[in-house]
């Protein structure tokens, strides 16, 4: 027998990431569904009702399957190389969050000493895939759905930082267990809730900048199809587009699962005697209905203009972040 | 002061109206949803829906209007007189039935949907049925046939309305002759008469009986008239 030893950890990090693919899939699966099904019935419609007899639950699947055995079309005056490389590069951003999502306090991939600061590094790399894909599709609605994506994303990177930073001077640390930790004992001690009003309005600019980073409706300019097709990924089709797919899926439960972190206090039952339901369950149910009301919104709320998307950053978030900032700051002084 | 002032209003109007748009999404969230899951639940249409034709035959006088309103003369009828044999019966209004309705045949795969043999049938027996799903295999299959005669008692019923015609005829044209023979009626009226005056007279069996005996000579050509569309009918019956 091999001494397995020595692998052990590797063997352990092989198994998690392949348990979050699998994670990620399903879950991008049944938000594919959720979100038929709230766009539906939000406009008094039923949403897929025949495949697999209840309420349509394996149209999803059908979906897929349908996506998978597509034909694979590159365009021939794209740039092939990268065409083919984008999407991996945008689904790599997403899945790369998952690393520091604590789903329990000891069902997490790796406890990083920075893992605020990881998740915001590491979301920004799908702003080059997506870049990629719309300058190798050598499409102007590409080109044009990818510049406005990246404008978007990296000016809302920075309220979306603004926000995450008042949690973290709170925890006073970056780690993601540690933050949630500091949460125990039900959702008064929520971040959320600790230094009201300035926590809560974090944490509604941090959803609402949230939204914009994973090109979500109202902010979904970048594939605003009334106006650029499809926006950066106009020019793929079956499996490349469903990586788009799931990486935007993955993005929404990747925010969603920030949010439910640091600020709804993550693996918590709202009440300590509810501690018995396990960790994962209230973890995945705050970060599902943080994704519910992003599709909530989404079938609410009219595409912005691009001129009243950068208002709402600069002009409106910007101010208010560091507003905030500042005075949750001099409270933790004051206080500690 | 001013841009302050509006700098804060649009934050406000941006939280309230949101939160409005909201609050309505989710109120129809749990709206009972107005689709209907089709091949399983049917809406019931209104009754002047344009659907599919019906003729409830047992109410059908005969009368041919439908088939002359008809746009795209897709409405077959052959008729043959009731005689006291056949014991017709009477209409649903009381009266006795003076036609046999021998054929009533309808193209639906024709059928504009007009509506216009819907508007003038003076016993209502042509209705919409409320349903929509003429689909079929063939076209043949979207011919309606209403009428209940086999085809050798419509054969029967018009060998006996012809023998009976011409009786008629011969008894009118004596008449005539013995008229014409008392006075100096002309005669050549009846003979200007258009055939086609003369097909529509088996529709309008009261008209025709109303009518002078010195009409009677066209008769024999009114049958021929009508003659032809029968053997079309009865080609595509076969």
């Amino acid at each position: 027998m091999i001494a397995l030893e020595p692998y052990l950890d590797l063997i352990i990090s092989v198994v998690y990431v392949v348990g979050i693919v699998l994670f990620l899939s399903l879950f991008a699966l049944f938000a594919t569904w959720l979100e038929r099904k709230v766009a539906g019935h939000i406009q008094d419609r039923l949403g897929p009702m025949e495949t697999g007899g209840w309420h349509g639950w394996l149209q999803p699947i059908a979906d897929a399957i349908k996506l998978l055995i597509k034909e694979d079309i590159i365009p021939a005056a794209a740039d092939k190389k990268l065409f083919k490389l984008a999407p991996y590069l945008v689904f790599i951003g997403s899945l790369a969050g998952f690393a520091v999502l604590p789903f329990a306090a000891n069902l997490i991939g790796s406890d990083l000493n920075i893992g605020v600061y990881y998740v915001i590094a590491v979301t920004s790399l799908v702003v080059i895939g997506i870049l990629m894909a719309g300058w190798a599709s050598n499409n102007k609605w590409s080109m044009y759905g990818a510049m406005r994506s990246a404008a978007q994303m990296i000016s809302y990177e920075i309220p979306v930082a603004l926000s995450l930073l008042i949690p973290v001077m709170m925890a006073g640390t970056m780690s993601m267990v540690e933050i949630v930790d500091n949460q125990a004992g039900g959702f008064w001690n929520w971040y959320v809730f600790r230094t009201m009003p300035f926590s809560l309005i974090a944490f509604v600019i941090y959803f609402w900048a949230s939204l914009a980073e994973v090109n979500r409706a109202p902010f979904d300019l970048p594939e605003a199809e009334s106006e650029l097709v499809a926006g950066y990924f106009t020019e793929y089709s079956g499996i490349r587009w469903a990586m788009f797919f799931l990486a935007e899926y993955g993005d929404m439960f990747v925010v969603s699962a920030i949010a439910a972190t640091v600020f709804l206090g993550g693996w918590y039952a709202p009440f300590p005697f509810l501690d018995i339901i396990p960790g994962p369950i209230w973890f995945i149910g705050k970060t599902a209905f943080l994704v519910f009301v992003q599709m909530w919104l989404r079938w609410t709320l009219p595409r912005l203009r691009v001129d009243q998307l950068m208002y709402v950053c600069w002009k409106i978030f910007l101010p208010f972040s560091f507003a905030n900032l500042l005075l949750v700051g001099l409270w933790v002084v004051l206080k500690g | 002061m001013n841009a302050t002032y509006k700098y804060f209003r649009d934050i406000y109007l941006g939280v309230t109206t949101v939160s409005l748009g909201m609050w309505i999404t989710f109120r129809h969230f749990f709206m009972p949803t107005i689709t209907v899951q089709y091949p399983r639940e049917k809406l019931i249409y209104p009754p002047r829906a344009r659907t599919e034709l019906r003729n409830a035959i047992e109410s059908c006088n005969g009368c041919l209007q439908c088939a002359r309103a008809c746009p795209v003369e897709i409405i077959h009828i052959e008729t043959a007189k009731a005689q006291d044999e056949d014991n017709a019966g009477n209409m649903p209004d009381g009266k006795p039935r003076k036609l046999l309705v021998l054929t009533f045949d309808v193209e639906m795969s024709k059928c504009v949907h007009c509506g216009l043999c819907v508007e003038v049938c003076p016993t209502e027996s042509m209705h919409w049925n409320n349903e929509h799903e003429h689909v079929t295999f063939t076209r043949e299959e979207l011919m309606r046939h209403w009428a209940t005669y086999p085809p050798e008692e419509v054969r029967r019923l018009q060998e006996r309305d012809e023998i009976l015609k011409a009786e008629k005829a011969k008894q009118a044209a004596e008449a005539a002759a013995k008229k014409a023979a008392a006075g100096d009626q002309p005669a050549p009226k009846p003979v200007s008469k258009p055939a086609a005056d003369g097909a529509e007279k088996p529709a309008q069996p009261s008209a025709a009986a109303a009518t002078p005996a010195i009409e009677k000579p066209a008769k024999p050509e009114s049958g021929d008239g009508t003659d032809s569309p029968q053997k079309e009918n009865g080609k595509e019956k076969a």
